[in-house]
């Protein structure tokens, strides 16, 4: 059902490289989502500033409205380690004060995988929690923080392979291998059409690909942001060449822009060759760059969703 | 008048870029380390994750963490490694034990847990990294790439990180509870005689028995190290705390990278580490032919049945000339807040991947000072 419709997942995780304009598409889905009635939440991972560049307005651990039906929160990793504790030590003083003991919370910050854990952990509250018994966050919108944020997380099982066979850790890992793997959770991949991103997004599409046996992902969909539009309009390239000198500093940056534009589509038919995904090629908008307005990015939203639908 | 690059790669013995990601931070760091070694330094640079072509350009394969010799022209010296933790973390248990001591780490289920986490070890393999480049003597100055998150500044904390889980408090708290406790805070000792034990309770009851267990054998196989992780720590965190340690923030004039550039120089200043040089990358085009930005053209005459392709080019120009104003105008905006006396260059896009070092070179040949052409600048300087 959502393998054709991507967007109707109800956990959707959103990776890849820094600068691809993730946030922006994270956004731009939830407030398209909002828009045709649902109840959408961004969760962004860490405290980075990108969130509220979109919204304007401060984003913390608790959901909180921040404007045309969408709301937002943040992972923060000393709430989310006490929400972790409470969850084990039922006396909620002792958790709060076990997880407020400085030397403990100084080892879990130090201790590996526990930031990974108690992250999960709060994911799968956030996706447990309802509202007049239905779901209160529908869709629930994860802005990933890098492309290892996404492997990370799939690891984790492996990582504790053999060292936690049983127990509770072993139980909360099996927990969030059924969400990350579950049919209605989905991975969206978003890149730019340049060489880079466009290989970063292969190389991880492949060691996804390659992790079959191992906890998995269902992946969602591919969104190709910022793809240039063709330079100088209707204007053929063959024209430039009847140009006096007086342009050539013209015709060469023209050049330039073709030659982007060139490696831009050869970009795309390679990821669309490789990636048997639905794509969504975005195009690069100076004005949603220069000044991302909420209207600019539930407009880019809607995009996605028709050519998803 | 404030400092150029090249006083800066002079007088600087330790240089740590930062910045978000995609902006070619890691790039800008090879291009630092490059420029320093060819002006006659003997440089180290420690870069995370480089893209592929950049790698083949510095000779790393990838394989390993090495530090491996740049071939650079003059009289200077490059070496480069790339932090990978999982190597890292077996060359420095390697480094600093031997025996059945570093066979019963390495066999450790816990310690094969953490060093696999990249994530969030980052931070203790780059800082032990850099006590041992330091410590073997041969570099003047250590160029340090970080990694494009919000984790990058733990750098600034890591050193005490390991030290921290190996904490004595800690010890004593999973492994020693019969022992006196004297050393330790009355806080902590009321909490420890309230229930010592009960730590380990709790954590059996959140991990499992099995995870406890191993997470002991972790600790009593580390502890007799800790005194010496305890003192790398210190060392390092004593120079990155040095005046002369140089803070390189790195952007580029995107909004989103913009916002998490401030975030970052926010967290340095903070920090007590205010950044001492602001590089601007993908700032502007450069005009075909020059180092200078994209200018509006003059009035030129147009053959006649190629006023089409004549306005079409114009028009192509004047975004190159508006994306570079106000890409101008956000980087001064940003300097404002974060740092008005530190030196900003901004530097041309390159056309292309950078995968040779000529292109490297190429990057830091005439950075442009952000105060030599402002917004209100005439754009059409030629």
């Amino acid at each position: 059902m959502t393998a054709d419709r991507p967007l109707a997942a109800r956990i959707q995780l959103f990776t890849g490289k820094g600068g691809v304009g993730k946030t922006t598409l994270v956004a731009a889905t939830a407030l398209a989502a909002a828009e045709e009635g649902q109840r959408p939440l961004v969760v962004e991972l860490g405290h980075r500033a990108s969130l509220r560049t979109v919204f304007g307005v401060p984003v913390g651990h608790a959901p909180t409205a921040v404007g045309a039906g969408v709301h937002a929160c943040n992972v923060d990793f000393d709430e989310a380690l006490l929400d972790y504790v409470v969850d084990h030590v039922r006396f909620r003083p002792l958790a709060r004060r076990l997880s407020e003991q400085s030397t403990l919370q100084r080892f879990f910050r130090a201790a590996p995988a526990v930031a990974e854990i108690v992250t999960l952990r709060r994911l799968e509250r956030l996706a447990e929690e309802t509202h007049r018994g239905t779901p209160r966050w529908d869709p629930l919108l994860v802005d990933l923080d890098a492309t290892g944020h996404a492997l990370m997380f799939l690891a984790l099982p492996e990582v504790f392979e053999g060292l936690a066979r049983e127990g509770p850790l072993r139980a909360a890992l099996d927990r969030f291998g059924a969400l990350l793997s579950d049919a209605r959770t989905r991975l969206h991949l978003v890149t730019l059409p340049a060489p880079l991103p466009t290989q970063e997004t292969l190389e991880l599409h492949a060691t996804l690909a390659a992790r079959s046996g191992h906890a998995t992902v269902p992946l969602g969909a591919l969104l190709v942001n910022r793809m240039p539009p063709r330079p100088l309009g209707e204007v053929r390239r063959e024209s430039l060449a009847a140009l006096g000198p007086a342009f050539d500093a013209d015709v060469a940056l023209a050049k330039r822009a073709f030659a982007r534009f060139d490696e831009a589509r050869a970009c795309v038919a390679r990821l669309e060759e490789a990636l048997p995904l639905p794509t969504v090629v975005l195009p690069d908008d100076r004005d949603l760059r220069r000044t991302p307005t909420l209207a600019a990015i539930t407009a880019l939203g809607r995009r996605i969703r028709e050519a998803l639908a | 008048m404030s400092a150029t690059i090249d006083e800066l790669l002079e007088q600087a013995s330790l240089l740590v870029t930062v910045g978000p990601g995609g902006v070619g931070k890691t790039t800008t760091a090879a291009a630092l380390a490059l420029r320093a070694a060819e002006r006659g330094r003997r440089v180290a640079v420690l870069t995370i994750d480089p893209a592929r072509r950049l790698a083949d350009a510095l000779g790393l394969d990838g394989l390993d963490d090495e530090l491996r010799p740049v071939a650079v022209r003059g009289e200077g010296t490059l070496v480069a490694a790339m932090l990978d933790t999982k190597a890292s973390y077996d060359a420095l248990i390697d480094r600093i034990t031997t025996g059945e001591a570093r066979d019963r780490i390495l066999r450790n289920r816990v310690y094969g847990a953490f060093s696999k986490t990249l994530a969030r070890s980052h931070a203790y393999v780059a800082s032990e990294r850099l006590y041992d480049v330091r410590q073997r003597g041969g570099a003047e100055l250590i160029v340090l790439d970080t990694p494009p998150t919000r984790s990058a500044l733990d750098i600034l904390e890591a050193p005490s990180r390991l030290a921290q889980l190996l904490d004595e408090r800690v010890l004593r708290l999973l492994l020693d509870q019969g022992a006196p406790r004297s050393l330790a805070g009355a806080s902590f000792e009321a909490l420890a005689q309230a229930g010592g034990a009960a730590a380990l309770r709790v954590l059996a009851r959140i991990a499992g028995q099995d995870v406890t267990g191993e997470l002991r054998g972790f600790l009593e196989a580390l502890a007799h190290l800790r005194d010496g992780f305890r003192e790398r720590a210190e060392v390092v965190q004593g120079w990155l705390a040095d005046p002369t340690t140089v803070y390189a923030l790195v952007t580029s004039p995107a909004p989103t990278s913009l916002d998490d550039a401030r975030a970052l120089g926010q967290t340095l200043s903070e920090r007590h580490r205010p950044p001492g040089l602001l590089l601007f990358n993908r700032a502007f085009v450069p005009e075909p032919g020059t180092r200078r930005p994209v200018a509006r053209p003059e009035a030129r005459p147009v053959p006649p049945g190629l006023e089409a392709t004549a306005r079409a080019l114009e028009a192509l120009r004047a975004g190159y000339v508006l994306d570079r104003v106000a890409a101008w105008d956000a980087l001064a905006a940003l300097r404002r807040s974060l740092a008005p006396e530190a030196p900003a260059f901004a530097l041309a896009e390159a056309p292309g991947d950078l995968r040779t070092l000529d292109a490297l070179r190429d990057l830091l040949v005439a950075p442009l000072p952000l105060d030599a052409l402002g917004p209100e600048a005439p754009s059409s300087a030629p």
